[in-house]
C-alpha cells in the first residue's frame, strides 16, 4: 500500500499523492486542479440550500499538502472558482489568509473554464494567471488540446476523472490519476465535485483510496 | 353518446342521485367502463338543476361557446398522467355537446400551450382536466387562486394510481386548498378495484368522509388467460428481461386476432420487442404501433388515432396504455414479463374485448421460468378475489414543504390558518406543531433556524404576519420544479430537419457520442450532436449500439403476489402441480430441488455458494421487495456484530442475497438468533447507519425539495453550474451539516415506508418459528440465479478501512500482475 505513487514523464519525476495533487520535485512545485471555491456560495444564490463547509475545507486541505510536500510554488491547473457568484467576501478573506500564511510561496493559476468568470483575481490572492505554462517539455495547461506533438507531455484537470476498484462488496467509485501516455489528468481536489467515470482500455489509472494511491 | 342509445347502469343512477344529494363518493370497478359518464352526468345535472332557466338562454343554434361567456369554472378532473389528458377532454365534450350546454372543457398540462395559459390565468374554464403538479402550478398564481372560489366539484381520475405516492400527496394538498377556497366543493373518485377502497375514500375526501357513498360497478365481461409456454423448459432462461425468446410464438399470438396490445414492463423492453417483430414480420410495417411516455405526443396520438380505428394489427406499450379510453378493436392482450401485481394484470387484460358481446382475452408471455410461477399464482389470486391495496403515503414532509413555497407563490398563507387546512388531509392529520416548524423553517431558510444559510431566502414574513414568496424570479424557479416529483433529467430527440421525436433521460445520452446508433420511438437513430438539452438525430441504418433505458422502471412484487407465489411452490413441494404453467415448469423446480431444496411456507431456506466474487448466503423468504430490502440490512448487520465483515447485499421479490469476500458466521449468528424480532427498532436504526439506506432514499427528496435542477427539456440555456447529483448534496449535508432536515427526512422516510417495522417484525416473527434448512449447493440454483444477475447492491461493513482497502489493493495489485503475465 502506497501513500504515493513515483512516476516519470520526459525525464521529469512526479509524485501522485492521495490527495490527488501531484507534487514535481524537480521544480517543487504542487500541482491541484479543479478547486471550484465558492460552489456552495453559487448553489445558494442559484435558490439551492447548501450548507457552507467545502470551500474551506478544500483550502485546509492544500496548506496541509503544502506543509506536507514543503513545495516552493502552487500551479492550480484551472476552475480555482465554480462561477461568477462564487467570489463572496468570506471566500476572498480566507483564500487571502490561507495565502498570507504561505507568503513566501508564488502560486500560479492557467486559466479554466469557470475562471472566465472573473477577469482580475483579488490582489490580496497574490496570483499569477497564465493561459497555459511549459517547463521543459511538459505543459500545465486546464486541458489538454485532442492533438498532441510527440515531444511535448501535458498535466491537466478538467474531467474530475473517478474509477471503480474492487469487486463485490468492497466495491468502489472512487477518485484517480489518469494517464494517457501523452497527458496525464488530475482529479479535482477537495470535496463536493461529483466526477465522471472514464472509459478507457489504453489509459493507464491510478485509484486513490483513503490514504493509498494505487498502482502497479 | 352510447348511454342515449342505451339504459343507463345502476351503478350510474347511483352515482347521479348522490350527487344531486350532495354527497362526496368513491366510484370503483375491476375493469369496466362508463364511470367517467356516472360522475360527468351528475356534475352536469347538479349545474342544470342550479340553472333551471339555462335552455331559454341559449339564444343560437350554431354550436361554439364563447370561452369568456361560458360558465365559470365549476369542475376540476385530476388525471394521473397528462397523455389522458387530451382523450378526457374529448370523452367529456361528447356529452357537453349534445346536450348544448354553455361549458368550456379545456386541459391544463405540461404540453398546453402558452396562450391558452394565459388566457387560463384570466379566465379558466367551466371544466378543468389537469395533472396534479399542474394544478400545483395554478395555485401559485393568486388570479387563479381566487377563480377557483366558484368550484362546485372536483373528480380524482384513476385514484388509485395516485394514492400511495407522493403525487397523491400533493393531491391531497391541493384538495386541501381547493376546499379551504370554496367550502361547498365536493370530491369524487374513480378507482378501479383495490383492496383498500375505504382508505382510498378517505384519502381522496378528506374530513368530509361522514356524508359520503361507495359506489360499486360490477365487471361486465368474462376474463380468459393463458401462457405462452416455451417448449422446452431446459433451455428456457433462469432470468432475463427481454424475453424475446418467444418472439416466434408471439408473432403467431398476434396473428391470430385482428388487433393486440402488447404490454411490457419497460420503455427499453417496448422499444425492443417493437424491433424484433417488426424484423420478424416486415410486412407488418404501418400497421404496427410504438406507444410509451417518452415519445412525443404526436406520435403517440396517431397510433390512438390508428388503434382506434381498427388500422393496426398490434401496438407495443408501456403503462402509457394502461389508463384511458378503452379502443374498441382491440381482441387481445399479450403480457410479457411479470405483471409484478394482480390487479395490475387484470386492469390490462381489461383492456381487450370493448366489442359486443367481447370477452377480455389475456396471453401472458415469460421472459424466464420463473414468471410461470408468477402467473399460476396470480390466476389463482383472481380467482380468489384477492386484490392490492395501495396504501397511502403519511407524513411527507419534501412534498408539504414543496406545498408551503407554492402557497407563498399563489399570494402568501397565514401559518396558524394553514397548519390547520394542511391537518385536514389524512397525510398530514397527525402533523405536530414541531414538523410544521420544522417545515416553515425549511421553506423560509433552507434549515433549521439556528443554521445559517448565508443569502439563501426563498419566503420573507411581511409586516401583516403573512408569508410570502421574496421575488419573481424565485417564484418562477420554483414553478419549473414543481413538476419533478418523478422524473429524471430528460432531453429532447430532435430530427436534424425538424421534428421531435420524444424525449430520452440524459444519464443515456451522456454515454453517447456523436455518430453512435441507438433505437428510440422504433427508429434507428445516429446521433449528430447534443446542444441546449437537445439530443440532435438523424434516421440511420445498421447496427444499434445501445438502447435507451429509463430509471424508475422498477416495479416491486406486490406482497399479496409473493404470498401467493410462496404457496405454489409449497404445493410444488409436496409434487402437486396444478395446471400448465406449474407443469411446465416442474423440470427446473425438481433441479431446485435436486440441488438445494423447494423452499415452502413451513421453513426457510437458505443456500450458501462461493463463487469468484466471495461468499454468496442466498436467504429466500418470499416476502416482496420491501420487506427484503429492511431484512436484508438487518440481517447483514446482525452477522456484521459477530466478526468483523462487510457484505453487499442485493434482493429481488423472492430473495436476499449477501456477499462477502470473507466466509460470513452463518450458523453462529443463526444460534444467537438471526432472524428474532426482539431489538428490532434499535437495531434498524443502526443497520440504517451502516447500509446507508437513507442515501437512497435521499434522491427523492432532493428532487423535491428542489435541490437537484431538472430543467426543461429542450430549454436553451440549462444551468450547468447549478447541477450537481443527489449523491453529492447528500456527501456535503452529512459533512458539514449532519443535522439537516432532509437528512433526518431520509431517515424517517426509510424507518417508515422501506423497514416498515410493523410488517418488519410481522416477517420476522414467521420466520423465527420455521425450521432453517441450509444448503450448499454446486453453483448458484435457479432460485438464485435471478439474485445473483441483478446487481443493484447495498453495502455493509464493519471492517475497518484500512483492512479493506489492503484487501482492495492486494487484489488489484494480482489482478495487475495477471495483466502484466498477459502482455
Amino acid at each position: 500500500m502506497n501513500k504515493q505513487i513515483e512516476i516519470e514523464v520526459k525525464q521529469t519525476k512526479l509524485t501522485l499523492r492521495d490527495d490527488g495533487s501531484i507534487f514535481v520535485p524537480a521544480w517543487g512545485a504542487l500541482l491541484v486542479a479543479d478547486l471550484h471555491l465558492g460552489k456552495e456560495r453559487s448553489f445558494r444564490a442559484g435558490g439551492i440550500p447548501v450548507p457552507d463547509g467545502p470551500s474551506a475545507a478544500t483550502l485546509e486541505l492544500l496548506s496541509d499538502a503544502i506543509r506536507r510536500t514543503e513545495c516552493q510554488q502552487v500551479i492550480f491547473l484551472g476552475d480555482l472558482i465554480h462561477d461568477g457568484r462564487s467570489l463572496s467576501p468570506e471566500l476572498i478573506e480566507d483564500f487571502a489568509t490561507m495565502r498570507s500564511c504561505w507568503h513566501a510561496l508564488s502560486m500560479h493559476l492557467v486559466r479554466g473554464n469557470h475562471d472566465r468568470h472573473v477577469s482580475i483575481f483579488p490582489a490580496s490572492w497574490d496570483l499569477q494567471v497564465h493561459q497555459e505554462l511549459e517547463v521543459d517539455s511538459v505543459t500545465l495547461v486546464h486541458a489538454a488540446p485532442e492533438e498532441i506533438a510527440v515531444e511535448r507531455y501535458y498535466l491537466e484537470g478538467h474531467w474530475h476523472p473517478v474509477t471503480i476498484v474492487g469487486r463485490g462488496a468492497d466495491q468502489m467509485r472512487v477518485r484517480c490519476f489518469v494517464d494517457h501516455g501523452n497527458r496525464l489528468t488530475l482529479p479535482a481536489f477537495g470535496p463536493f465535485k461529483g466526477g465522471m467515470k472514464i472509459h478507457t482500455q489504453s489509459a493507464r489509472v491510478y485509484p486513490i483510496l483513503p490514504g493509498a494511491v494505487l498502482g502497479v | 353518446m352510447k348511454s342515449n342509445q342505451r339504459k343507463p347502469f345502476p351503478f350510474q343512477r347511483q352515482t347521479w342521485k348522490a350527487i344531486l344529494e350532495n354527497q362526496n363518493g368513491i366510484l370503483h370497478s375491476p375493469t369496466g367502463s362508463g364511470k367517467t359518464l356516472a360522475i360527468w352526468l351528475g356534475a352536469m345535472a347538479q349545474w342544470m338543476e342550479q340553472n333551471p332557466g339555462w335552455k331559454e338562454k341559449k339564444s343560437n343554434e350554431k354550436r361554439r361557446v364563447n370561452r369568456n361567456r361560458a360558465e365559470t369554472i365549476r369542475v376540476v378532473w385530476i388525471t394521473p398522467l397528462r397523455a389522458l389528458a387530451a382523450d378526457t377532454v374529448s370523452a367529456l365534450n361528447e356529452p357537453v355537446d349534445s346536450l348544448k350546454l354553455p361549458w368550456t372543457v379545456e386541459r391544463r398540462t405540461s404540453d398546453t400551450s402558452s396562450s391558452l395559459k394565459t388566457k387560463q390565468k384570466n379566465r379558466l374554464p367551466s371544466c378543468l382536466v389537469t395533472t396534479p403538479e399542474s394544478l400545483s402550478v395554478l395555485l401559485s398564481h393568486q388570479k387563479c387562486q381566487q377563480q377557483f372560489s366558484k368550484l362546485q366539484m372536483i373528480v380524482l381520475d384513476e385514484w388509485h394510481e395516485l394514492m400511495g405516492t407522493k403525487r397523491g400527496v400533493q393531491t391531497e394538498l391541493c384538495l386541501a386548498r381547493l376546499r379551504q377556497l370554496c367550502p361547498q366543493i365536493l370530491t369524487w373518485a374513480i378507482s378501479a378495484t383495490i383492496g383498500n377502497v375505504e382508505e382510498a375514500r378517505e384519502t381522496a375526501i378528506g374530513e368530509c368522509c361522514e356524508r359520503s357513498v361507495v359506489v360499486k360497478a360490477p365487471a361486465r365481461r368474462k376474463l380468459s388467460m393463458r401462457s405462452l409456454i416455451p417448449k422446452s423448459i431446459e433451455r428456457f432462461p433462469w432470468a432475463g428481461h427481454m424475453g424475446l425468446k418467444s418472439l416466434e410464438s408471439v408473432i403467431h399470438a398476434i396473428d391470430q386476432k385482428e388487433s393486440s396490445l402488447v404490454f411490457t414492463n419497460t420503455r427499453s423492453q417496448a422499444e425492443k420487442w417493437y424491433s424484433a417483430i417488426l424484423h420478424g414480420k416486415p410486412e407488418w410495417a404501418g400497421k404496427m404501433g410504438l406507444h410509451h411516455g417518452s415519445m412525443d405526443r404526436k406520435k403517440r396520438t396517431w397510433v390512438e388515432r390508428e388503434l382506434d380505428a381498427g388500422n393496426l394489427k398490434c401496438v407495443i406499450c408501456t403503462s402509457s396504455l394502461d389508463l384511458g379510453v378503452d379502443f374498441l378493436p382491440v381482441q387481445q392482450v399479450l403480457q410479457i414479463g411479470s405483471p409484478k401485481g394482480i390487479a395490475r394484470l387484470l386492469q390490462r387484460a381489461g383492456r381487450s374485448g370493448h366489442y359486443p358481446g367481447g370477452k377480455s382475452e389475456l396471453v401472458f408471455v415469460p421472459t424466464h421460468a420463473l414468471e410461470l410461477v408468477e402467473l399460476a399464482a396470480a390466476k389463482k389470486a383472481i380467482r380468489a378475489n384477492q386484490i392490492e391495496s395501495r396504501i397511502p403515503m403519511s407524513g411527507s414532509l419534501d412534498v408539504l414543504a414543496q406545498h408551503v413555497i407554492t402557497l407563498a407563490a399563489g399570494g402568501g398563507f397565514n401559518s396558524d390558518e394553514l397548519f390547520q387546512e394542511v391537518k385536514t388531509t389524512r397525510c398530514f392529520r397527525d402533523l405536530t406543531e414541531n414538523q410544521w416548524q420544522w417545515v416553515l423553517d425549511f421553506a423560509i431558510r433552507g434549515g433549521e433556524s439556528l443554521r445559517a444559510y448565508p443569502d439563501f431566502r426563498r419566503i420573507r414574513k411581511t409586516e401583516g404576519g403573512m408569508f410570502e414568496i421574496v421575488d419573481d424570479r424565485t417564484a418562477r424557479r420554483h414553478r419549473m420544479s414543481i413538476g419533478t416529483i418523478t422524473s429524471d433529467r430528460e432531453v429532447l430527440v430532435k430530427y436534424m430537419k425538424g421534428g421531435k421525436l420524444g424525449t430520452i433521460e440524459e444519464r443515456f445520452v451522456s454515454k453517447l457520442k456523436p455518430g453512435d446508433n441507438f433505437l428510440f420511438a422504433g427508429r434507428t437513430l445516429k446521433l449528430i450532436m447534443m446542444r441546449d438539452m437537445t439530443a440532435w438525430v438523424r434516421r440511420a441504418k445498421g447496427k444499434v449500439a445501445a438502447l435507451p433505458r429509463w430509471m424508475g422502471g422498477r416495479l416491486p412484487l406486490s406482497t399479496e403476489l409473493s404470498e401467493a407465489v410462496r404457496d405454489e411452490l409449497t404445493q410444488a413441494k409436496q409434487g402437486v402441480f396444478y395446471g400448465p404453467e406449474m407443469k411446465s415448469v416442474k423440470p427446473l423446480l425438481m433441479l431446485q430441488a435436486k440441488w438445494s431444496d423447494i423452499p415452502d411456507s413451513d421453513s426457510l431456506l437458505i443456500e450458501q455458494v462461493k463463487t469468484r466474487d466471495g461468499y454468496h448466503t442466498f436467504v429466500y423468504p418470499f416476502e416482496g421487495r420491501l420487506v427484503h430490502e429492511g431484512l436484508a440490512a438487518i440481517l447483514a448487520w446482525r452477522m456484521s456484530q459477530l466478526q468483523p465483515i462487510s457484505f453487499a447485499t442485493t434482493i429481488n421479490d423472492y430473495g436476499i442475497e449477501l456477499l462477502s469476500p470473507t466466509e460470513p458466521p452463518l450458523e453462529k449468528a443463526i444460534d444467537q438468533g438471526l432472524f428474532l424480532a426482539g431489538q428490532l427498532m434499535n437495531q434498524i436504526e443502526k443497520s440504517m447507519n451502516a447500509s446507508e439506506l437513507d442515501r437512497r432514499q435521499f434522491r427523492d427528496i432532493a428532487r423535491v425539495a428542489g435541490l437537484v435542477q431538472s430543467g426543461f427539456p429542450g430549454q436553451a440555456k440549462s444551468s450547468k453550474q447549478l447541477q450537481a447529483s443527489s449523491d453529492m448534496f447528500f456527501d456535503v449535508f452529512r459533512e458539514y451539516d449532519p443535522e439537516n432536515l432532509l437528512l433526518k427526512l431520509a431517515r424517517s422516510e426509510v424507518m417508515e415506508f422501506q423497514l416498515e417495522q410493523v410488517r418488519l417484525a410481522s416477517a420476522l416473527e414467521r420466520l423465527s418459528t420455521t425450521q432453517v434448512n441450509i444448503q450448499f449447493p454446486p453453483k448458484p440454483t435457479p432460485l438464485a440465479f435471478p439474485i445473483l444477475i441483478d446487481r443493484l447492491r447495498m453495502k455493509l461493513s464493519s471492517e475497518k478501512v484500512a483492512d479493506r482497502i489492503a484487501r482492495l489493493t492486494q487484489q488489484y495489485e494480482k489482478e495487475a500482475e495477471r495483466f502484466k503475465g498477459k502482455g
